[in-house]
Formats: C-alpha cells, structure tokens, sequence
C-alpha cells in the first residue's frame, strides 16, 4: 500500500511537469506577442 | 478569424480535461505497474506529437529551401519550438515513469539515448535561430532541420532493432504487445487532445514569426531612412 502511494507521487509529479511546461510556454508566447506589438507600436511612432 | 481560434481554444482546453479524465480516472489499471503506469497516456502521446512536429520541420525546411518564402521559414521554425516542448515533455516523464518501475531513472539505452540526441539537435536548430545573425541563417536551419529529422526514424525504430531496456511498442511490437481496447480510448482522447494544442501553439508561433520577420524588415528600411536622412542633413 505505502509502495502505491509511493508510486502515486510519480504519477502526480509527471502530470504537473507536463502541464508546467504547457503553462510556461503558452506564457512565453503571450510575452512574445505583448512584446512585439509594442515594438510594432514604437516603430509606427517614429 | 479570432472568434474561430478562441472556438477553437476552448474545444481544445475542454478536450484536454475529457483527455485528463480519461487517463486518470476512466481508464483501467494496468495489473503489474498500477497506477503510475497511467504516465503512459501523456508520455506517448506527446512522443507522437513532437515526431510529427519534427516533421512538418522537415517539409517546411525542403520547402524553403525550394522556394525561399517566410512562410516556410516561419513555419519550419514554430513546428520546432512546439517539437522541442513535447519532447521535454517525453524526456521528462520518460525517467519519472521509469524510476518506480526499473528502479533507475536513465539508462543509455538506444532507445533513450537516441530520444536525447534528438532532443539536442532541434534544441540547437533553436539556438542557431535565435542567436546567430546574418542572411543565411534560416538557410543553414533549414539544413539542420532536414538532417537532424533522420534521428526521427532511428527513434522510432530503436526499439526494433536494439535490444532495449525500453518497452516494445504497443503497435506492430509483435506477440505480447498492444493495448486493452479501454487504454486506447485514453491514448486516443489525449493524442487528439495534445494535437490540438500542439496545432494552437503552431498557429500563433508562425503568424508571430511572420510578424518577427515583418519587424525585422521594417527595422531595416526605418534605420536605411534615418541613414539617408542624416547623409542629407550633412550634405547641406
């Protein structure tokens, strides 16, 4: 019993690397796209 | 367009959840790993996913350096950023599945290891993208690209013809491998799930890397104007 719920916590701890990595990229694409619509912004500016 | 991508967004965010149910809670346990072997319905999936990434790298490289437009250029290299996430997702949750059932975390196995060095090669197309300066760039990216997907068949095909610490594949592996019917809905679910992710984070990485492409250009002629102008300005 104490192995299975061991063996859970590889489990869990897969599922959330998974998703962490999701998460962060999705994020770095949003940065990405705030980042060049200002630079669009500024260039127009000049 | 925008309202058929955030249609799309949220069958995609909702095909995710049926996919995580699916693996966690609707699939049955597999009798010798329990329940940790349920890493399989992301590990796989994800593994199919940057193949195909990897690909499309490959078509998209072929076709840039036949025609030499952005858009293959742009493609080639949001199918290799998305290519290498899925495949630090494999490379994660390979060892983290293997550690309670081998008992080890790694092994240089050709399967693993071959996995890394694919993993390695795309990671550096992606360091050569964004470091290095110069016209010829997305030229000598699109070569790697193209030589770097021939590690694709030699991932897919290691288990074949290597004797492997790695477990046989669950499709033409032969007598004693595949899948419960019941586990496939769970791998099926979740690799439409993932495609459909993978299909969303392409679809803005290559209109983002068009308008990279676009900036850059625009820079150059801004900063072509200002030269001109102050040339003029001393002139008089």
């Amino acid at each position: 019993m104490n192995g299975a719920a061991n063996n859970n916590a590889y489990l869990y701890a897969a599922y959330i690397v998974v998703w962490v990595i999701h998460c962060v990229y999705a994020f770095s694409l949003m940065s990405r796209s705030k980042r060049m619509k200002r630079e669009t912004r500024e260039l127009s500016r000049r | 367009m925008k309202t058929l991508f955030n249609v799309f967004a949220v069958c995609t965010a909702l095909l995710l959840g049926y996919g995580f149910c699916q693996a966690m809670y609707i699939a049955p346990t597999e009798a010798t790993m329990g329940d940790v072997q349920r890493i399989f319905y992301y590990h796989l999936p994800s593994a199919w996913i940057a193949f195909l990434l990897f690909f499309v790298n490959f078509l998209a490289s072929v076709w840039y350096l036949i025609r030499r437009t952005n858009g293959g250029d742009a493609l080639a290299l949001a199918s290799a950023e998305v290519g290498v996430s899925f495949c630090t997702i494999v490379l994660i949750t390979g060892p983290i599945w293997a550690r309670p059932i081998w008992g080890i975390w790694w092994t240089w196995d050709a399967r693993l290891t071959s996995t890394l060095v694919l993993w390695l090669i795309y990671v550096s197309y992606l360091v050569l993208r964004h470091y290095a300066t110069g016209g010829q760039i997305p030229v000598l990216a699109a070569a790697l690209g193209i030589f770097g997907f021939l590690d694709v068949p030699i991932v897919y095909m290691a288990i074949r013809w290597f004797r492997t610490q790695h477990p046989q594949p669950v499709i033409g592996g032969g007598e004693g491998s595949g899948l419960d019917p019941a586990m496939w809905h769970a791998v099926l679910w979740n690799l439409a799930a993932f495609a459909m992710l993978a299909l969303m984070f392409v679809w803005i990485r290559y209109k983002q890397a068009l308008a990279e492409q676009a900036l850059e250009e625009a820079h150059a002629q801004a900063s072509l104007d200002y030269d001109s102008e102050t040339e003029t300005e001393g002139a008089q």
